[in-house]
């Protein structure tokens, strides 16, 4: 039961200078039944706390502006929301200072006084264009860290099932700002906006080749990753770089995680690797090419420098972003005359590492026994076939080359022979289906065992 | 050979508890586990990572959050806001007080060992108590902060780090002064959620190192408050860090909620550079749950999650393919939890809470082939609850062999019960009276002819006590008096005249019950025994031990005898020597002398001492090739090792009266079915 008690007085009011008559726009609680947050008629929003009679806080519009509507207390947000001139939407935390720096949006929509909370939170959806116009205009002139917080808090402002588009108009307008100013750039603003999945490449083409440009390599894995309309040539752009690139400076970057631990789990195993699995050994592999090479001594020193490609080629860290090329998505026939514009080093070195993802793939059945998202062995075999078609010629006259084509062929060979038993295994294997299949155990059975 | 008929038991349920908290001492490779029900357990990794001792089984309600050794000294601590010490010669808590400080998450002893810092949750102080000879004492507050997490000592014990919510503050324990360091939260929409440093680590150099909520691992330099360079190595949590034990602090590996292990190393990023960096080297996955708990030793990562506890060797310090580069899973117990009554047919299983009781199925042996139709099928005829809820939970349990008594123990009491079970009938009756005597039990077992209960007590001793009809009734207790080590294994003989005891100082001694007095003790060998029997009809002492060596004493000459000496001079198998999973209990076939029967997790053997041993280069498993051979060749090709690996995932075999085995198995895909499921993992494209 509620008890009515001695009333006392929690703030006088002060009368404005211009104004015939002092008056409060509005009183709402605010986190809880102690705490109030008192509208006046001119410029202040004011935090009272009710037991103590205490202000706690108090924000102030400039001079010239005033408030047209009650400010409300968002308890999902701990933020508060007031209209100002009708237009202006303001938005602030207990531990803004001062009300002018803190968000706020200019609308076409006008409004008017009787508004609650819960509406406002339409009208900002409604009005998402002119909002994002008004933040555009900002994103134009900010200094870069000034851009990175107006971004951040426009993303936690966002459902993230449901992106607004504007935000594929604010990386536009990021990205057509730092092509104008070569001394703006943002790479955590934009690291930000593209995984939300309202940007693509059509909708932002200059994007990718500037984060090349710019060396933000992490950038550029994040396009190969959530941009699927990549054109051919950007993505062989990409990965020439990603190809060129020195393994120290690799190491240096920040990747995303998940593609890294899935380039170390493949380089750990290659360690604790021993004996060969799956059909192929390098024994075998040294016995298969005895008719491809004649002269003993030749054959010797052949041995010497072909020995299969168990080790990783390239760093970790190269290795993942090539891996986030080879599972984008390309057509063949726009693909190869880029991939024919490689130096035949970057052929051979990224022939090498293909190589290595094959074994790999196949010597231990890797693919299968992770959960991270890599190249399948399909994909690495599409690109082994391209590149090849590619610099089928070149390949064959380098002497580089020569030993890891041969490695390549006797190992397509072991595979191949390897398949043609399996054939024949499995038509063993279909009789079994034809017997009786043996009971499961269950929780308990009476069995015979004999022992020798 | 022979045929054996098997009833082969899937129905224990058996559940093991998810491993919370572990700590190492690096000078006795001791490590402790507590689990999520309470239970903490030794495994001594000098012997073959043996599981020596459970110094306490579970209760209800209490959940140790942290572990610490100081010196030999074991402390643990938790939500129930005590800190408790444990007695680690008579396998209980020796004391526990209360930090009044709320639920403690963390706890940590300065290097010297005199002083233990402890963190409370809700009032969030580090309380520092000072570690007296024979207890601890409150010395002082820290600071007040908000809610502690993780602490680490500076090894020079001058600084504490304590990782809390979004910061980590370090506390100059001799100034008083603190500095904190602020720990960004997550990106996009996690940024309102507070992170939580999960785990701190405070190194030599001064360096200080976090694992936070985020999936960060963070280097940061604790004389100067800057960040140093940030790792983000999970979508989810970073919950826990360990830094390589030895010498030079070179390696840290981060446990995450994914169930991966990242390691980190201190190395030059280039080959000669001098300048070394934090740089992260190797990615673990062995666990498919939460990596909650982790030590890093010099050689091996030890984890601790989904209930098994598993040891990986860093292969950079050991040879390849050796049995030490070996991945260890330890997924059971080693200790029985399962008893047999071999006259009457009936299993116990030993839960943390209650005990079953099953009739065995029954077949007519007349019917050839693999698998017998079962007849009747097998029944549970009691489950025994052990009273309410916030009890201790049980330590041990036994079955007479005739199956009319069952008792058990918990930390505070020992229980008897006579069982009356007919074809129709069964009644259960408490023992009202028990000898007092009969406390502090750890370990209990019945002798042969049910008449005699055994019951390992405080101070290494064994209580005797008789059984008749209607009565109970203290004997004697038995102790060898330069023994203080608990007693894991009782072993009686089948006459009734010895009783084998060993203890986790490795010393077997054997009692002369008609006597009640030491017979003698067999010459002390330098790995815990596993398992001990004693012959029916030769009366030979068979023990097997941590690193698989087995020997056989005679209790006659009090020497050992001329097979175990042909054994030790010929060597075991090596692939013997090289399983993984301990010998926990010894058979004898009564119908043949020269068997004896063994079993591990993965494995049983029966061991014919009247054949030749296998030599090293002899094929070792070769049921399959003799089944092949003609009978005359056979018997030329036979070595006395004849293992069976039809069955797996043994929690215990047993031979009945009637000669058929009861294995019974607890599949790991089981347990596994009945665990939580772990955080959600994003397949990408779903």
């Amino acid at each position: 039961m509620a008890a009515l008690c001695e009333g006392y007085t929690l703030c006088g009011l002060v009368p404005a200078v211009n104004r015939r008559s002092s008056e409060i726009k509005g009183i709402e609680e605010e986190r809880d039944s102690d705490h109030v947050i008192v509208t006046d008629s001119s410029r202040s929003v004011t935090l009272y706390k009710v037991s103590d009679q205490k202000p706690l806080g108090s924000w102030t519009v400039k001079q010239g502006q005033v408030l047209t509507c009650a400010a409300v207390f968002n308890r999902l947000t701990n933020e508060y929301v007031a209209v100002s001139d009708n237009k202006v939407i303001r938005i602030w935390k207990e531990d803004d200072i001062i009300l002018d720096k803190a968000f706020k949006a200019t609308v076409s929509v006008t409004f008017s006084s009787s508004l609650f909370s819960r509406y406002i939170y339409i009208y900002i959806y409604d009005i998402s264009q002119s909002f994002s116009n008004c933040i555009h205009c900002q994103m134009q002139t900010a200094p870069v860290e000034e851009v990175e917080k107006e971004v951040q808090e426009l993303l936690s402002r966002q459902d993230p099932k449901d992106p607004q588009p504007s935000l594929g108009q604010l990386a536009l307008a990021l990205v057509s700002r730092s092509l104008a100013d070569p001394k703006f750039y943002s790479s955590r603003a934009l690291t930000q906006l593209v995984p939300i999945r309202c940007l693509s490449h059509s909708v932002c083409p200059d994007l990718l080749p500037l984060a090349l440009e710019k060396r933000d390599y992490f950038l550029c894995q994040l396009c190969l990753l959530f941009f699927h309309d990549i054109p051919e040539a950007v993505t062989c752009a990409c990965l020439k770089t990603f190809i060129s690139l020195s393994d120290a400076d690799a190491e240096k970057l920040s990747l995303e995680p998940d593609s890294v631990s899935f380039v170390e789990m493949l380089i750990s195993n290659e360690r604790a690797q021993t004996g060969l699995q799956n059909g192929f050994s390098p024994a075998l592999c040294e016995e298969d090419r005895t008719d491809a090479v004649d002269d003993p001594k030749a054959k010797a020193k052949e041995k010497q420098k072909a020995s299969p490609q168990q080790t990783c080629p390239v760093g970790k860290h190269k290795a993942a972003l090539i891996n986030e090329v080879l599972q984008t998505a390309y057509s063949e026939a726009l693909l190869l005359p880029h991939l024919k514009d490689f130096s035949s080093d970057q052929v051979v070195l990224f022939l090498r590492y293909l190589e290595f993802l094959y074994l790999r793939y196949s010597t231990d059945g890797f693919s299968q026994m992770h959960g991270y998202r890599s190249p399948s062995l399909n994909q690495v075999m599409d690109w082994v076939c391209m590149l090849l078609d590619a610099h089928f010629t070149v390949l064959v006259m380098s002497p580089v080359a020569k030993g890891l084509l041969l490695n390549l062929q006797s190992f397509v060979r072991s595979q191949v022979r390897l398949f043609s038993e399996l054939g024949k295994i499995e038509g063993s294997l279909q009789e079994l289906t034809k017997m009786k299949m043996k009971k499961d155990v269950g929780q308990y059975s009476i069995e015979v065992i004999e022992l020798y | 050979m022979g045929e054996f008929k098997v009833h082969r038991v899937r129905f224990f349920d058996y559940m093991p508890s998810a491993i919370r908290s572990m700590a190492f001492n690096s000078h006795t490779e001791r490590l402790a586990v507590a689990r999520a029900d309470g239970a903490v357990e030794i495994f001594n990794f000098a012997d073959n990572y043996f599981q020596e001792k459970q110094v306490i089984a579970g209760r209800d309600g209490r959940s140790i959050e942290a572990l610490c050794w100081v010196g030999c000294r074991l402390f643990s601590a938790g939500l129930d806001g005590e800190i408790t010490e444990y007695d680690l010669e008579n396998l209980r808590p020796r004391y526990s007080i209360e930090a009044y400080g709320g639920p403690i998450w963390t706890i940590s002893g300065n290097s010297e060992g005199t002083l233990l810092a402890q963190a409370g949750c809700e009032d969030g102080t580090v309380k520092m108590f000072e570690v007296l000879e024979d207890r601890i004492q409150f010395q002082r507050n820290l600071s007040r902060q908000k809610r502690i997490i993780s602490l680490s000592w500076h090894p020079s014990g001058a600084q504490i780090a304590a990782g809390m919510m979004d910061m980590i503050r370090i506390f100059d324990s001799e100034t008083h002064a603190t500095h904190r360091l602020l720990v960004d939260r997550g990106v996009g929409a996690s940024k309102s959620r507070e992170v939580v440093v999960w785990s701190v680590a405070c190194l030599n150099d001064h360096t200080i190192i976090s694992g936070d909520s985020a999936g960060k691992v963070q280097i940061w330099d604790g004389l100067t408050g800057t960040l140093i360079r940030t790792h983000l190595v999970t979508k989810w949590d970073v919950l826990v860090l360990a830094v390589s034990q030895w010498q030079d602090e070179s390696s840290v590996i981060a446990g995450t909620s994914e169930g991966t292990i990242v390691q980190f190393q201190f190395i030059s990023s280039t080959v000669g550079q001098q300048d070394k960096l934090w740089v992260r080297t190797r990615t673990f996955k062995n666990h498919s749950h939460d990596v909650r708990a982790l030590v890093h030793t010099d050689s091996a990562v030890i984890s601790g999650m989904d209930t098994q506890l598993v040891v990986r060797p860093l292969l950079d310090k050991v040879e390849k393919n050796t049995q030490e580069s070996a991945l260890r899973k330890i997924a059971f117990p080693h200790r029985n939890l399962v008893s047999c009554a071999k006259k009457a047919g009936l299993l116990l299983f030993q839960f943390p809470d209650h005990l079953e009781l099953w009739r065995l199925g029954e077949s007519d042996r007349n019917t050839p082939g693999e698998s017998l139709p079962v007849k009747r099928k097998p029944e549970k005829l009691i489950q025994l609850k052990t009273k309410l809820q916030g009890e201790d939970h049980i330590c041990c349990s036994a079955l007479s062999p005739c199956g009319s008594w069952l008792s058990y123990a918990t930390v505070a009491a020992v229980r008897l019960y006579r069982l009356q079970i007919s074809s129709n009938n069964i009644s259960i009756q408490k023992v009202s009276k028990l000898p007092r005597e009969l406390k502090s039990v750890h370990q209990l077992c019945f002798s042969s002819d049910s008449c005699r209960l055994f019951a390992s007590s405080s101070f290494s001793s064994v209580v005797v006590v008789a059984l008749d009809q209607t009565d109970c009734k203290y004997l004697h207790t038995l102790k060898h008096k330069s023994s203080r080590q608990p007693i894991h294994i009782l072993s009686p003989s089948e006459d009734g005249q010895w009783l084998a005891t060993a203890n986790t100082d490795c010393e077997i001694h054997v009692f002369n019950l008609r006597k009640m007095k030491l017979h003698c003790s067999v010459p002390a060998y330098s790995s815990c025994p596993t398992a001990v029997s004693i012959h029916p009809t030769t009366g030979n002492l068979v023990s097997v031990h941590a690193d698989q060596q087995i020997f056989e004493f005679s209790l006659k000459q009090k020497e050992y005898s001329e097979w175990s000496r042909q054994l030790q001079r010929q060597g075991l198998h090596p692939l013997w020597l090289q399983r993984d999973t301990p010998v926990t209990s010894i058979a004898f076939n009564p119908n043949n002398p020269a068997h004896i029967m063994l079993h591990d997790v993965f494995m049983f053997c029966i061991i014919d001492q009247s054949l030749p041993l296998p030599e090293a280069k002899t094929k070792f498993y070769n049921q399959m090739i003799l089944r092949s051979l003609p009978e005359p060749q056979r018997l030329r090709e036979s070595h006395a090792f004849k293992t069976c690996k039809n069955f797996q995932h043994l929690l215990s075999v047993n031979l009945l009266e009637d000669l058929s085995l009861v294995v019974v198995e607890r599949p790991l895909v089981d347990i596994v079915a009945q665990l939580p499921a772990p955080v959600r993992q994003k397949k990408f494209a779903t």
